[in-house]
Parts: C-alpha cells; structure tokens; sequence
C-alpha cells in the first residue's frame, strides 16, 4: 500500500489500487465495498474494494477474513499482508476521502452531505473496477441510508451488475470483508502517521481512535484548538463535535452565506438576507461606477 | 462618532501633574503640526507619523472572504502558510473547513500598501489623532470563498479607480 | 492604571489597510509633519468626508473604502476584523475650493482674496487646500481674476467653470475608454459581463458616465448645469425599460436607477437567471453589494471526489 501518495497532499483525496489479477479480466468477479473512519472527528475516511473470481470465494474465505471491527489492529494487518500476497486472484482498491475534503464538501455553499459523498465514492470504485478491466458481474456492500433506495440507486448505474446491499454487509460476505480490512489498515495507517500541512511544530499523537465519545479525542481536541483557526485540516470541521466546540471557543467567523449549520435544519433565508445593508436614506446614491465597486467615501477613522 | 474619553481610559507618562484632559496643554506631544484653525473644535485631524514609514517592514497579506471576529495575534504562518497549494485554477487552502480560492493582487502602479495603527488615542477632542505606519505591502492575496477569483471579481474591478481617478482630477491644460 | 479600553460602539479596528501613493515614502524621507487626513467638506453631499494631504501637504487624496461585508485580513502574524481596503487617491483640489467660490458669489457676489473665500468653521481644515499646489495655478480656471497691487482677488465664474469641467469630462472619457469600462447605458452591467463594450455604445453614453463621475464632486446645480453645457439629452424618456420605483430624481445620477436592469440582462455569463425572475422586485430595492455572488448561490453541485 503506497500510501506516500496520499500523505504527500494530504488535503486532497486519492485513489491507491493493486494490479489487476490477470484472471479477473477473464472470469466473472465478485466485489466488496466497504468504509472505514466514517463516524470519527479526524483523519480520513476510507473506501475500500476488494475483488475475485466468483469461483475463488471459496478460497478468500478460507484466508479467515472476518468484519474488521471484531478483529485486532495485528489480526487486520497480518490479513491485510495475506491478501496482498495473494494477488493472483485478489485485487484491491482504496479511496482515500482527506479529512479536508470531507469538511470543506460538506460545509460548501451547495450542501455536500456524507451519504451522498459515501454513495458518489462508492460508485467510484465501482466504475474504477470496470475501467480497470475487472469483469465484475456480483456487487455487495453495507448499505449508506436505506438499503433499498441505494439498491435501486446503483442498479440504475450499473444495470448490468447483481448488486446487493445489505446491512451488516461486512460480516457476512467475505469479499466485503476483505473490502473493510483493506479500508480499515489504510485509515488505521494513515492517522497513526498523520503528516500535518500545519507547521504546528509536533502536535502529539495521543488522539485515541478519534471518535467523539472517546475521552483521548475529547482532550485531544481542548488541547489543540486554535482561537483564529480552529484546528489543522485533520479535523472534521463539518462535525457537530467540533462546531460545538468552534462555537464555545473560538473566534466566531461569519461567511454571509450559513443557512445552518449548528442543527441539521435547513432553514433556507431569503435570498434578500444575502443582500440586507444597512440603510442609509440620508446618503445620495453614488454613481454606479462606484456601486457597482463597493466603493464608499470614507467618513470617518 | 468618537465620544470624550478622559484620562483614566489611558497614560499619560510625559506629563509631570495628574493626567487629565482639562486643558489643552495636557497630553500634548511634541511636533505637531496643528492643522486648521488652532483651537478650534472637532478639527478632526489624523497625523500620520512620517518616521514610522521609513521603519516598516513588508508582511504578507491576506484578504479573507468571511468576518472573522477577532484583532490581534494569529498563527498565520503555522495554519495558514504552510497550507496554501498552488492547483490548477490558482492558489488553494482552507479555512475553518472552507474552501478558499485566490490569486496575489498587485498593488496599483504608483501605488503602495501601508498598514496604519493608532496606538493611542489622545486625551481630547480638540488633540490631533496619531497614526504610525504598521507595515507596508506591495501585493495581497484576495481569497475568494469556493469561487475562483477572477478579472470580474468587485475588488479587482475596484482597483481600477486610481487610474478613473487620475483622469478626472489631472490639471487641465 | 486602567487598561486601555475598547473604542465604543463598535468592533471597529484601530488600524486601517490603505492604498495610497507612492509619493507616501517621500514624506517620510522629508520627514514631512503635513502627512495628515483631515475631514474636509464633500461637495457633492455638502458632508464631511476623510481627505489625506501628502506631498508635504501640496497634494490632496480623497479616501475610497473598498468594503464587503464578510471580509477580513491576516496582515503578518495577526488578524483584522475590518476587511475594508482603503484607497486614497489625488484629487484636484479645486473640486473642493470650488464649493467655497461659489458659496462667496452667491453669499458676497465680490471679487474677494481666496483665503477669505476658503473658510469653513465646521471645517476649519480647508485652509490646508490652499497649500496644494494645483490651486493657485488652477484658480483662473474657474473664477474672474483681479490684481490689485500686488494682492490678487477672485470671483467665481460659472462660465469658466464649464469650459473647464468640460475638458475634464473630455479627459476623462479618453481613460474610460481604454480602461474598457462598462458604460452602456446600464442595459448591461459590469457586474455580471466582463467589458465586452457592445457595439451599440456611443460617445454619449461614454459622455454621460464620465458626466457622472465628475458629478460626484459637483454640487447639484453644478451638475445639472454642466450636463446641459455637454448637451447631454435628458433621460425622462428612457429605453423601454420596466418602471423602477423612483429615487429621489435629484440625488441620482442620471443613470444609476437602470442599475436594476442588470437582473433582466439575459446573458450567458450568469448561470442562472430563471429563479431571479420572482425576487427581481424586491432585489432591485436592496444594497446590491455582493451581489456578484448571486450565481454562485444557484451554481451546480461540485462533486468532490477525484
């Protein structure tokens, strides 16, 4: 896994992927998709997929892969470690999703939400896999929102493909499986190792696994909070966990164009807010070439 | 606008009494020029310290496209600097989990940047203010929030005024 | 000993980014103690408004703020609140003297010394204008000459004024031009299209913007005056435009209310326009600064990934 790739820009995402097996090119394939580093508050969000023939499930599956989550970081990298040398018939691919690029999509002007940038980036590889070659005819993966909505969703791609979403996904398809081990090796890595843009000196590592509710993150957090900046691009702005603490803490920033951040709820303002200036009836209108400039007399230090 | 602050809202360490602004010696410092009319009120005048412009040094600005509520230190070459990414379409960095986009800005020809501080306000209103040359500048960086910056931009089309200006207000003849 | 407290009223910075010109680094190798804004008379609003003398006071700036709401600067390692741009430019000071010459002609209506005429008790710095170096060889342009002795008196000349300010909007139109500035009677706007100037603009409209801009230092009769000295056509009939809600017609600038047209202009700059339609109205009656963003809000969703 070359993660040097990613990890020299890290505000930006990027796509790292095994060779194709040559027998994936001949024979009907199954692939996994699956997430690692969706709920926390920092670093990257991971997707992974993990490909092979349909007749070969039977020999992925004896490689003991299981759902990520119930193995151990070392159980992950040994299996990791396996199903790269396998690579005669199993082939992979990540999509790395920077922390940055998480915050800044989800806080742009045209909402961003994670479930539609989970689905974008999950259709992503897909389509990745079939460019690459991969004869792809079985798809299974976790769902993201309701399963039957996102089923239809990618059916409608990718109508030449048996798609199958399934909750728990993870635990009972071993090719999602691998998918997740993949994805989850990639984060574990890339947070461990975080190479900050910042020139903050040496932030220290002690961040815990980075979900919010872990105490290590939460002091993590108070610790490293910038009055002006906030936090490094390592942080999820768009999470409510650290707007909450931005909006205690730190210097408030007004952007002119906030419907809602704090709540989830869209409340749309008028276009008109946009606009709203103060009134002064008293002033004569300036000629528009000024107008049209924002330029106004100075009347006073 | 401004309202009458008496001494206490500062010091006044040149003068040898009890500071305050009764009269219109105290507080008063050397080389002055007094503009107008002496003496009379609200001249509302704004000296700006010659000496302190030969001293200034050039920093880096920047022109950010939110209010941030906030004066004084901030750690721009830790978070800020370091961050900036040249990408096709122009300079690139993030703020607060936005998207800035931006160009560097010459100043107009003829023209140059200076920062001005007021360190102090005067004991009174019929004192003339004092500004001091911070620093000076002969670019900035105009960030744009998520759009690129471009020749339409207001601010870029505002600059175009010294030379508008420089026509209406040349001496006839 | 008290900390110094917080200027009231506001989270108004006590420092201000300012263009100025180059010459600023003159008076600081001179030493100068004439580097000073001052509040001086507007003659367009009859107001105060901020004016930096530099030069060694021989030269006049008006200060411009260039201001959007949501803007803010790091300057070196610290951040400002106040996003404004300040730009100070030179100005011919006889825009300035000209309020007192004619204010003497109306109040006194004899030739008088020009230190008599320049005398503002809300202002008392305009006796600084005289130290500008434009004025004493600019005066004859706008007011009748006596010498007597060796002391010399002025009285203003309305006539001479206008052959004056007319070659200033002669000037003025020859930068507009090759400044590529938008000045179209209004149909279209700089705002939304980059300078394409239509082949439909004519040397009136170009005439008539630069009529506006020297406007700004114009009293109103001044203005309307000069207008008719260019021959510029009254504009009460205009192009069929929708109605506007009417500004108070004597603080407008002959063009300005067509501003508004700027939302109907159909081009294939803007993005979208079509949800413009319903908000068109009510948009026309706010401040449109900022309004270069509209497009943007309507913009289509940016995929992130890749």
């Amino acid at each position: 896994m070359e993660l040097e790739e990613f990890e020299r820009d890290n505000s930006q995402n990027r796509l790292l992927s095994s060779p194709v097996p040559e027998i994936c090119r001949t024979e009907d394939c199954c692939l996994g998709i699956d997430e690692a580093g969706r709920g926390p508050v920092l670093g990257p969000m991971v997707y992974g997929i993990c490909y092979c023939p349909v007749a070969r499930k039977k020999d992925l599956q004896d490689l003991k892969v299981a759902d990520s989550k119930t193995l151990s970081e070392a159980e992950r990298e040994r299996l990791f470690e396996k199903l790269n040398s396998t690579s005669d018939y199993i082939g992979w691919a990540l999509h790395i999703l920077s922390p940055n690029i998480i915050s800044t999509s989800m806080q742009q002007r045209a909402k961003y939400n994670l479930n539609a940038l989970s689905h974008d980036t999950a259709i992503g590889l897909i389509q990745f896999a079939l460019d690459a070659g991969v004869q792809l005819k079985e798809v299974f993966l976790d769902t993201v929102g309701p399963a039957e909505k996102y089923q239809d969703k990618l059916k409608k791609i990718f109508p030449e493909l048996d798609v199958t979403v399934r909750p728990k996904a993870d635990s009972l398809f071993p090719v999602v499986s691998a998918a997740s081990i993949c994805a989850k090796v990639a984060r574990d890595r890339v947070v461990k190792e975080w190479k900050f843009v910042e020139d903050l000196g040496d932030p220290d590592a002690e961040y815990g696994s980075g979900y919010p509710n872990d105490p290590k993150t939460k002091d993590w957090l108070s610790r490293h909070l910038d009055p002006v900046f906030g936090y490094p691009q390592f942080v999820r702005f768009s999470w409510s966990t650290t707007q909450t603490i931005l909006g205690n803490k730190a210097a408030p920033v007004s952007w002119g164009d906030e419907d809602d951040d704090s709540g989830g709820k869209s409340s749309t303002p008028s276009v008109l807010s946009f606009f709203s200036a103060p009134k002064d009836a008293s002033q004569p209108q300036s000629h528009r070439f000024f107008q049209e400039r924002n330029l106004k007399p100075l009347l006073e230090f | 606008m401004r309202v009458a602050q008496c001494c206490q809202s500062r010091t006044c360490h040149e003068l040898p009494k009890p500071a305050c602004c009764g009269t219109e010696t105290s507080c008063t410092r050397p080389g002055i020029w007094e503009c107008g009319m002496a003496g009379s009120l609200a001249s509302s005048c704004v000296r700006v310290d010659p000496r302190s412009l030969s001293g200034a040094v050039s920093e880096p600005m920047h022109l950010l496209p939110c209010q941030i509520q906030r004066e004084g230190a901030a750690n721009v070459k830790g978070y800020f600097a370091p961050a900036v990414k040249d990408r096709e379409g122009g300079k690139e960095v993030s703020f607060r989990g936005r998207t800035l986009k931006g160009q560097e800005v010459s100043v107009p020809s003829g023209y140059m940047g200076v920062v001005l501080r007021e360190d102090q306000k005067p004991c009174s209103e019929e004192e003339d203010r004092l500004f001091t040359v911070k620093s000076t500048f002969r670019s900035f960086t105009q960030w744009n929030l998520e759009t690129p910056p471009s020749a339409d931009d207001v601010l870029i089309m505002s600059l175009i005024w010294p030379k508008i200006a420089a026509a209406i207000h040349a001496p006839v003849e | 000993m008290v900390s110094r407290r917080q200027r009231p009223g506001s989270g108004q910075s006590e420092q201000w980014v300012l263009l100025a010109p180059e010459s600023l680094s003159d008076d600081a190798k001179n030493l100068s103690d004439k580097t000073i804004f001052a509040k001086l008379r507007a003659p367009c609003t009859d107001k105060g408004s901020m004016f930096l003398f530099i030069d060694s006071g021989q030269q006049i700036c008006e200060v411009k703020a260039f201001h959007e709401e949501y803007r803010s600067w790091f300057i070196g390692q610290t951040v400002q609140q106040d996003g404004r741009l300040l730009i100070a430019t030179p100005i011919d000071p006889m825009f300035l003297v000209l309020h007192y010459l004619i204010k003497a002609d109306k109040e006194q209506g004899k030739f008088q010394p020009v230190e008599q005429i320049v005398v503002d008790e809300e202002f008392p710095s305009c006796s600084m204008l005289l130290q500008c170096t434009p004025v004493s060889k600019s005066l004859h342009h706008v007011t009748e000459e006596k010498e007597i002795g060796s002391k010399k008196f002025y009285k203003y000349s309305k006539e001479k004024t206008l052959v004056w300010l007319k070659k200033k909007v002669e000037l003025t139109v020859k930068v507009l031009k090759s400044s590529n500035i938008c000045v179209g009677g209004g149909v279209q706007s700089a705002t939304f299209i980059r300078n394409t100037q239509g082949s439909d603009v004519k040397e009136e409209d170009y005439t008539r913007y630069a009529h506006g801009l020297i406007s700004e230092y114009l009293t109103e009769d001044l203005r309307e005056d000069l207008s008719k000295y260019l021959g510029l056509p009254d504009l009460s009939s205009p192009t069929p435009e929708p109605p506007v809600k009417k500004r108070k017609v004597s603080e407008a600038p002959v063009e300005a209310e067509e501003d508004y047209t700027k939302f109907n202009s159909d081009s294939k700059n803007k993005k979208s326009n079509s949800k413009m339609t319903a908000a068109q109205k009510s948009l026309a009656k706010v401040d449109k600064s900022g309004m270069k963003n509209i497009s943007a809000f309507f913009s289509p969703k940016a995929k992130a990934t890749k």
